[in-house]
């Protein structure tokens, strides 16, 4: 290697030339990585958004199928709201069910005597879960349901943080 | 990568005066970088605008379902709630739904709601949701479904149970007291309907033997005319102590009374429409005795119309829907003669009866009195 440069009159890269390498390396690299990022972000972003509207929509399609299969509304009463959903059954498995949230701002369901079974995963929490009975008198009972779907984010990276609001009224057949 | 380097540090120390990058290989590779950065950025942020999107979507279906669950809640709870037209905004006061404004606003959805009429307890209900996508694009989904009044309590249509008179058709019968044996068949609730006419032109006709009933006394129609004309009912109680009969005090000229049950009468509220009564005069021509119509309340009302004259009249009906109550007509030839002709129709819907008109076949053209009323069916 030596000898080579020895030999050579255009002795390897100027330091211009090896400070202009770095540079443009430097400026493709930033780009890139910035590119990355950007995609990376992207993709939380869409799977969060995705995650509080799917689950929304699940966790409402659940609720209304419920409202739809029971016998009768045993909380709240008509005129009034409540946190809590009970539902009665003519299938004792079922009787009663209930839709609640816990203390970690899950929904919960506890069908019958059986486990509370959160409703939600863990990537989002629930905020202002509302039940409220707006049956006329001698109806079989219409049930408004409110709650906002929000992920568990940092509080202070707001591309991580979506929320939505989600409102569904079905009336007992 | 790394090969390609080496290779070009091997040719850079080769002598050769080949040059490293042309500025043209630059440009080629930021540009290639640049297409594919130009691709991919808005493809992901379009990712996440169409999953935000549809969730937009699915919300303002969910929406605009509210608004014809909360419909369905009114209906159950009365069908009229529905009235036709719109657009309506849906409200909450005092804990339930109910029609308010033009629009309902939640968010970035605005709700109307239009009900359509398809017939008697029919009717076609639209939510539709509109929305802003973003500045420049609005959307809107509309939701129908039908609803039926499939709650409304029917009404046991009014029968016809059985007639009879004092006297019988033709015979003679003089005042100023009339019996009448009721006729078989009676049932507990049935409704029995007296009318008297009394070929005079004073005279107060009352019950004088109840026959052990409580009756309902209407109002006498005529007073100085060739005859007077009175309606009582009641609701049977299952026993008869004896024949009842009715008085009018003094006189023995023509007393007719005439006996018409029918069943499934309300029994609270017999009458659906009050007697409307008057007097006519002696009609010429084919002799034709119009009475008007009136305005029934309750679906399947009976309404019964009575012409009542001075002379053995009788009659046939003109008009299409309705028929004779018992006989034609219940002629008393006592002195000078007196008739009653009754007619029925029973209207499945509420609302106008349209006229009824009758007609002096023989010994026509004479005045008389006339009374239409309606009984109300059990619901």
């Amino acid at each position: 290697m030596k000898s080579i440069i020895k030999t050579n009159s255009h002795s390897g890269f100027t330091l211009i030339e090896l400070s202009l390498y770095i540079i443009i390396m430097g400026i493709c690299v930033l780009a890139i990585s910035n590119f990355l990022n950007l995609i990376n972000n992207a993709k939380i972003k869409n799977r969060l958004i995705a995650e509080v509207e799917q689950q929304g929509e699940q966790i409402s399609s659940i609720i209304r199928k419920n409202i739809l299969d029971s016998s009768g509304i045993n909380n709240p009463l008509p005129g009034s709201t409540s946190t809590t959903l009970s539902l009665s059954f003519l299938d004792t498995n079922r009787n009663p069910t209930i839709f609640s949230t816990d203390v970690n701002g899950n929904i919960t369901i506890k069908i019958g005597t059986g486990q509370v079974i959160n409703l939600n995963n863990n990537f989002v929490q629930t905020e202002n879960l509302s039940f409220s009975n707006l049956s006329r008198i001698n109806t079989r009972g219409n049930i408004n349901t409110q709650f906002i779907l929000r992920t568990k984010g940092v509080e202070t990276r707001s591309e991580y943080l979506y929320a939505q609001h989600f409102n569904l009224t079905t009336s007992r057949r | 990568m790394k090969v390609k380097l080496l290779q070009l540090t091997v040719r850079g120390l080769s002598l050769t005066n080949k040059r490293a990058f042309a500025l043209i290989d630059v440009i080629l590779g930021a540009s290639l970088f640049l297409i594919i950065v130009t691709f991919a950025v808005p493809a992901l942020l379009y990712g996440q605008e169409s999953t935000r999107l549809s969730g937009q979507r699915q919300r303002a279906v969910v929406y605009a379902e509210e608004g014809l669950e909360a419909l369905r809640n009114l209906r159950d709870a009365n069908f009229s709630n529905l009235s036709i037209g719109g657009p309506y905004g849906l409200a909450t006061s005092s804990g339930v739904w109910s029609l308010n404004g033009t629009s309902t606003t939640d968010g970035e959805f605005t709700r109307q709601i239009l009900i359509g009429n398809l017939g008697t307890d029919r009717l076609i209900a639209t939510s539709t949701v509109t929305w802003r996508q973003n500045e420049q694009r609005s959307n809107s989904i509309s939701l129908s479904t039908y609803f039926t009044n499939w709650e409304k309590t029917l009404n046991m249509p009014i029968e016809i149970v059985a007639s009879a008179s004092n006297p019988a058709d033709n015979g003679t019968r003089g005042g100023p007291t009339a019996s009448i044996t009721p006729p078989s068949g009676l049932q507990i609730g049935d409704v029995i309907i007296l009318i008297v006419n009394y070929r005079s032109s004073s005279g107060n006709i009352s019950i004088l033997n109840t026959g052990g009933q409580t009756w309902t006394t209407l109002s006498q129609v005529g007073s100085g005319t060739t005859n007077i004309l009175r309606i009582f009912y009641t609701v049977y109680n299952g026993t008869w102590s004896a024949d009842p009969s009715v008085t009018v005090g003094s006189g023995s000229t023509a007393l007719t009374v005439l006996m018409h049950a029918l069943r499934n009468v309300d029994p609270n509220n017999v009458l659906d429409v009050p007697q409307t009564t008057g007097s006519f005069s002696a009609p010429s021509g084919l002799r034709d005795v119009t009475i008007s119509g009136i305005d029934t309340i309750t679906d399947n009302a009976l309404i019964l119309a009575v012409w009542a004259t001075g002379d053995d009249n009788t009659w046939g009906i003109q008009t299409l829907g309705w028929s004779n109550l018992g006989l034609a007509q219940y002629r008393n030839l006592s002195g000078s003669d007196s008739s009653i002709s009754t007619a029925y129709k029973i209207a499945p819907l509420a609302g106008a009866s349209g006229n009824v008109t009758n007609r002096q076949l023989t010994n026509g053209g004479d005045a008389g009195r006339r009374a239409i009323l309606a009984f109300k069916p059990k619901p």
